[in-house]
């Protein structure tokens, strides 16, 4: 059947069938290439997407379940100022991101960034749940985080 | 391989006329079930499904004075800020539920007709004297949750009606007990919670009641009541007759294991007469 939705800002338009899983369609016919999904339990956190703004574990989801919805992919945020610092950041805190983990850390951390007003350390923590790697250290991770936003926020007020 | 039909029903009524004409079309809220124990790339499903997840009135949530009301698709997330999970510990127990990233999808109906065994959240909704709300075609019907398990303690659904509501009383809380059993709860395995709430009233226990949920579900409202009407703090011996009770109903199931699971009442019940008014 034919599905509409919203990726990444542009409205996609998909045929899906009931067996397929939504991460299956957004990497073949949606062209996504930063989620892997290797688990299919919602284990390994490779496969995360925001959905309304909000991480979902995309190899969980029926692909019907995209219908109308608005879908946001690490893609959507490469070429946004915030993603470079964020990027550069925690790199200078010494989290060299696996390759495996970096689609699932760099979108909590813009979903934070943008969208959150002002999210406690508690809130960028948990975040990181929905990521399952071990390479990244949570502490640098929120501190990337809360000193971007600190910062993006001074910038916003001079301006 | 075999595909599905699927419907995207707009308004309750549109969800009601088709489960009329189609009775073995299979609901899906959120899909988490679904996806986490299907392992297969592909999903499989009824010939026919329907998805419940953009039905406004299966989304809302509504407070009054008395009670709170939520739709059964409303996801386990968008549960984490209202009663009774306003309680720090009622929502630690909401968070140890998978990950945020499940939790904004998996829905709170769908963690109640889970149907295979009883999931994280029923003892503790058991204990809150949930209401639940089902939809028949033609015809609305309420039952206490307890009631969605038999005289065995096994979980029982009945097909042909949708879980629309889920409704609970408001009442102050003084004594808030959780505690995690056995194993693995999802998707399947022996562990479950044990969950006690009680309301004191002027120095009286005015509400107390003890769940243990798990692959069954167990409860000895004989023991509960000899402890409503008590005075507080509970008197030595009422305390024992309350152990002794438990113990041998705990005895008479014939499944849950009295040794582990009396020290656990036991510590409840201590909780209790530390609770303060």
């Amino acid at each position: 059947m034919n599905i509409e939705f919203n990726l990444n800002g542009s409205v996609q338009k998909v045929v899906i069938t009931s067996v397929e899983r939504a991460i299956d369609v957004l990497t073949r016919q949606c062209g996504i290439k930063s989620l892997s999904g290797t688990c299919l339990e919602g284990q390994c956190g490779t496969c995360l997407i925001l959905l309304e703004g909000k991480p979902v574990y995309s190899c969980l989801m029926p692909a019907f379940m995209l219908r109308d919805h608005r879908v946001e992919t690490t893609e959507y945020f490469t070429k946004m100022r915030e993603y470079s610092l964020l990027n550069s950041e925690l790199t200078k805190e010494g989290s060299a991101l696996c390759s495996s983990c970096h689609n699932g850390i760099m979108l909590m951390g813009m979903m934070l960034i943008r969208s959150v007003p002002a999210p406690t350390r508690g809130e960028i923590l948990s975040s990181l749940s929905n990521v399952h790697c071990d390479s990244i250290d949570p502490d640098d991770f929120a501190d990337a985080v809360l000193k971007i936003i600190q910062d993006l926020g001074i910038a916003r007020k001079m301006t | 391989m075999n595909l599905s039909e699927i419907h995207y029903p707009r308004s309750l009524q549109e969800l009601m006329l088709l489960l009329e004409r189609e009775w073995h079309i299979q609901i899906v809220a959120g899909g988490t079930t679904f996806g986490c124990i299907q392992i297969s790339r592909y999903l499989s499903f009824e010939p026919s499904i329907v998805y419940i997840g953009q039905i406004p009135e299966l989304r809302s949530i509504h407070k009054t004075e008395r009670m709170i009301s939520f739709g059964a698709a409303c996801t386990l997330s968008e549960l984490e800020h209202v009663y009774p999970f306003e309680h720090g510990q009622a929502r630690k127990l909401l968070h140890a539920i998978g990950t945020p990233a499940v939790r904004n999808i998996a829905t709170i109906g769908g963690h109640l007709m889970y149907g295979k065994r009883f999931l994280s959240l029923w003892a503790l909704l058991a204990c809150f004297d949930a209401e639940l709300e089902f939809r028949a075609f033609s015809k609305t019907s309420t039952k206490n949750i307890w009631y969605s398990a038999d005289e065995m303690g096994m979980p029982t659904i009945e097909s042909g009606r949708l879980l629309t509501r889920i409704r609970i009383p408001l009442q102050s809380i003084d004594h808030l007990f959780i505690q995690r059993i056995g194993g693995a709860v999802f998707p399947d395995g022996d562990g479950g919670y044990l969950v006690s709430v009680a309301t004191i009233d002027r120095r009286t226990i005015s509400n107390f009641k003890l769940v243990i949920a798990g692959p069954r579900a167990y409860r000895d409202f004989d023991a509960e009541q000899r402890i409503i009407a008590a005075p507080y703090p509970l008197p030595a011996r009422i305390m024992q007759t309350v152990m002794r009770m438990y113990a041998e109903s705990l005895r008479k199931t014939n499944f849950w294991n009295v040794e582990l699971l009396l020290p656990l009442i036991s510590q409840a019940l201590e909780a209790l007469q530390r609770s303060t008014e």
